[in-house]
C-alpha cells in the first residue's frame, strides 16, 4: 500500500490535478484576456480592420461610403475573436477536467490527449514565431512580446508536463496493476485480527500502531 | 468520539476498574462534560473562561485566526481533545512552522498522556474523568492536530471507507457533502465535512474537520491520505483502537483509583476487559451514529444500576448559587480546577519544548504568578492542597504522639 511505486503514482496524481487545474485556469485568463481587449478598446481588431480595408483595390471615395461596412467588419472580426476565445476556453477546459477525473482514477480516455499534442505543436510554434519576432525582428512593443512569450511558454511547459504525468501515472499503475493480479490486499480476518485481545497486559501490539516516535511519517501504513 | 464512548463506555469502564456506581457516574459525567465546558457555558455560570475545554460552532465561526486567537484554540484543542503524541518529532527539511504544527499531530501513548494520567492521581474524579476523556481522544483522534493547519489536517479525494460485505472488504470512495446542518447517513455512504480552506489557518482546518466525523464512528474503518503523509495512506481501524482505549481507560482507572501502582505507556488491561470482548467488540463494530443506547445497556448489566442519561446543567446551579470561597468544592469548581491545570500543564510542555504555537508559558511556581489570572487559583488549590496534607500530618502525629 505505501511500497515507494504507490506512493510515486500518488505524487503524481497529486500533480496532474494540480496541471488540469492550471490549464483550466490558462483558458480563463485567455477568457479575461480578450474581455477585456475587448472592453478597453479592440486596438487589434481595428488595427486588422484598417489594414483589410486599407489594402483593397477600392478608391478612396468608396472607402469613405462605406462606414457601415467597416463597422460590420469590426463586429464580425470581434464576433470570430469571441468564438475562438471561447473554443479554445472549451478545449482547455475539456482537457483540464479529463485529466484531473483520470487523476482521481476515472477512465483511461485518448482524445484528450491526442489535443494535447495538437495545443502543445500550435503553442510551440506561437512560441517560435514570438521569440522571433522578440529577438530577431525586435518588436516594438517590448513589453507585450515578453509578457506573451512568458505567459505562452508556461502554457506550453504546463500541457507538455500534463501530458508526461498522465503517461507516467498508466505505466506505474499497469506495472502494480501486474504486480497485485490475484492478491487480496486486505480480508476481513486481517483487518479484525488486532482486536483479538492476547488476554494479558502487553505493549506490544501498541508498538506496532504507533511507531512514531523518531519520525512519524513512517507509521502512515499501519 | 462522541457521547456514547465519553459517557457510557467510560462509566462500563469506571465499573470495570473498580469504581461504584456513585464513584463511575462522576467520572463519566466529567468525561463527557469535557466536550460540553464551552465559553457560552462558562459565561452562564459565570465561572472562569480559561477553563473553557471546548469551542460551539458558533464559537469558532468568531474566533479570531491572528496569532493570539490560533494560540487560544490550540491551547483548548491541543490539551483536551488531540494531545500530542510527540513534542520533539523530527523531519527533515521543512520550515520550523511546519515541524511546530507537525509536532501537535495527535496520538496515543505520548509522554503527555502519561502526564496527564499523573496529574490526575490524588485529585478528585472530576480530574479522572477529563483525563479518561483526553486519553481516549487520542486514540479516536490520531493523526490530526489541534491547530487549525491545512498542511497537516487536509484530506483529499483519496478518501474510502471499507464496507464489510459478505465476509469480504469492500472499498467504497467518500465524497463528502459541507452542509453543517445535514446529517450523516452511514448506509449510504453520505457524510458531511468542513468546507475547502486554501487559508493555512482557516478554521475549517482544525483537528479532523476536514475527514468529516469519521474518526468519532467506532464501527468505521478508512483508507486516507493524509496531508502530512508525503503521499502514504492510512489505514484507521476505528474499531480496534477504541477498543484499544478501552483497555487503556481501565488500566489507568485502575491506576488511579490506587489497584495499580504505576502507569506506564502502551499498557492496556486486556485481562480485565477479556470477559466482556465479544460484546464490547459487537458494539463498537455495529453501524450506527451514536450507540448510546447499547452502552448504556452494557453498562447498566455490569453495575445493576440505572445510568442517568447526560444532563449538561445538572451541577450548574450548585456552582452558581455556591458562595464565592466555595465554589472551587462544588462538582464543576473540581472540574474546572482540573481543567485550568491541564490546560497548563499542556501548554508549559509545548511552549518549553520551543513551540510557540499555543503560547507563552511561566513556571509560576518558580517564578511567582503571572499571566491570565483565572490561573490564580490553581496556586490557590494548590496551598489548600498542601495545607490540608500539611493538616492531615499533623493530626497523625499528634495521634501517634497521644498513642504513646
Amino acid at each position: 500500500m505505501n511500497d515507494k511505486l504507490s506512493v510515486k503514482i500518488r505524487r503524481n496524481r497529486d500533480n496532474l490535478i494540480i496541471i488540469g487545474m492550471g490549464t483550466i485556469m490558462f483558458g480563463m485568463w485567455s477568457l479575461l484576456k480578450t474581455a477585456l481587449c475587448i472592453l478597453m478598446g479592440n486596438d487589434q481588431v481595428i488595427a486588422a480592420v484598417d489594414y483589410a480595408l486599407g489594402s483593397s483595390e477600392i478608391s478612396q471615395d468608396e472607402y469613405l461610403m462605406s462606414v457601415l461596412d467597416r463597422h460590420m467588419l469590426t463586429v464580425g472580426l470581434t464576433v470570430i475573436l469571441i468564438v475562438i476565445t471561447l473554443v479554445v476556453v472549451a478545449i482547455r477546459a475539456f482537457i483540464g477536467i479529463s485529466a484531473i477525473k483520470e487523476a482521481k482514477g476515472g477512465k483511461r480516455k485518448n482524445l484528450y490527449l491526442v489535443i494535447t499534442g495538437l495545443f502543445i505543436l500550435g503553442y510551440g510554434a506561437v512560441v517560435f514565431l514570438d521569440g522571433y519576432s522578440f529577438f530577431v525582428r525586435e518588436s516594438e512593443d517590448f513589453l507585450d512580446t515578453i509578457v506573451a512569450v512568458v505567459i505562452e511558454v508556461m502554457s506550453f511547459v504546463t500541457l507538455l508536463e500534463l501530458l508526461i504525468s498522465v503517461f507516467s501515472i498508466r505505466k506505474l499503475a499497469d506495472i502494480t496493476k501486474d504486480k497485485n493480479d490475484g492478491e487480496v490486499l486486505v480480508t476481513t480476518e486481517e483487518l479484525f485480527a488486532d482486536v483479538d485481545l492476547p488476554g494479558e497486559d502487553t505493549d506490544k501490539s501498541a508498538k506496532e500502531k504507533r511507531g512514531s516516535d523518531k519520525d512519524r511519517e513512517a507509521s502512515a501504513g499501519h | 468520539m462522541q457521547i456514547d464512548f465519553h459517557y457510557y463506555a467510560t462509566y462500563c469502564a469506571a465499573i470495570i476498574a473498580g469504581y461504584s456506581h456513585e464513584e463511575a457516574m462522576d467520572i463519566c459525567y466529567s468525561c463527557q462534560f469535557t466536550d460540553e465546558c464551552s465559553r457560552t457555558f462558562l459565561a452562564k455560570i459565570k465561572g472562569p473562561m480559561a477553563a473553557a475545554t471546548t469551542q460551539l460552532q458558533a464559537e469558532l465561526v468568531n474566533a479570531r485566526t491572528d496569532l493570539l486567537g490560533l494560540q487560544d484554540i490550540t491551547r483548548i484543542w491541543a490539551s483536551f481533545h488531540f494531545l500530542p503524541d510527540d513534542l520533539n518529532a523530527r523531519r527533515k527539511w521543512v520550515t520550523r512552522r511546519y515541524r511546530n504544527k507537525y509536532r501537535l499531530i495527535c496520538g496515543p501513548n505520548g509522554d503527555l498522556l502519561v502526564d496527564t494520567v499523573m496529574l490526575a492521581k490524588n485529585k478528585p474524579l472530576q480530574a479522572v474523568g477529563l483525563a479518561m476523556h483526553i486519553l481516549a481522544d487520542t486514540w479516536a483522534h490520531r493523526y490530526f492536530a489541534g491547530t487549525p493547519s491545512l498542511v497537516i489536517n487536509n484530506v483529499n479525494y483519496d478518501f474510502y471507507e471499507l464496507v464489510e460485505k459478505d465476509g469480504e472488504i469492500t472499498e467504497r470512495q467518500i465524497v463528502f457533502k459541507h452542509s453543517p446542518t445535514a446529517p450523516d447517513d452511514v448506509d449510504k455512504g453520505s457524510y458531511t465535512s468542513s468546507l475547502y480552506q486554501i487559508s493555512e489557518n482557516s478554521i475549517m482546518n482544525l483537528g479532523h474537520g476536514r475527514a468529516g466525523h469519521f474518526p468519532d464512528y467506532s464501527f468505521a474503518i478508512y483508507r486516507y491520505m493524509p496531508a502530512w503523509g508525503k503521499y502514504r495512506e492510512i489505514v484507521k481501524n476505528n474499531p480496534s483502537d477504541y477498543m484499544q482505549a478501552f483497555c487503556q481507560m481501565v488500566y489507568a482507572l485502575k491506576f488511579l483509583n490506587g489497584i495499580n501502582s504505576e502507569f506506564l505507556k502502551a499498557h492496556y488491561d486486556y485481562a480485565a476487559v477479556e470477559p466482556y470482548r465479544e460484546r464490547i467488540f459487537s458494539i463498537l463494530i455495529k453501524r450506527q451514529i451514536v450507540a448510546s443506547e447499547d452502552w448504556k445497556a452494557f453498562g447498566e448489566e455490569l453495575s445493576g444500576r440505572t445510568i442517568d442519561d447526560f444532563d449538561i446543567n445538572r451541577y450548574a446551579d450548585e456552582y452558581k448559587n455556591a458562595p464565592k470561597n466555595e465554589k472551587d468544592d462544588s462538582f464543576l469548581g473540581k472540574f474546572i480546577l482540573a481543567a485550568l491545570a491541564q490546560k497548563s500543564m499542556v501548554t508549559n510542555k509545548i511552549y518549553k519544548s520551543g513551540n510557540l504555537l499555543a503560547g507563552y508559558s511561566v513556571d509560576y511556581n518558580e517564578n511567582g504568578f503571572q499571566g491570565i489570572k483565572d490561573y490564580a487559583r490553581l496556586i490557590n488549590d494548590e496551598m489548600r492542597m498542601q495545607m490540608n496534607d500539611s493538616a492531615e500530618m499533623l493530626k497523625s502525629i499528634t495521634e501517634e504522639n497521644d498513642e504513646r
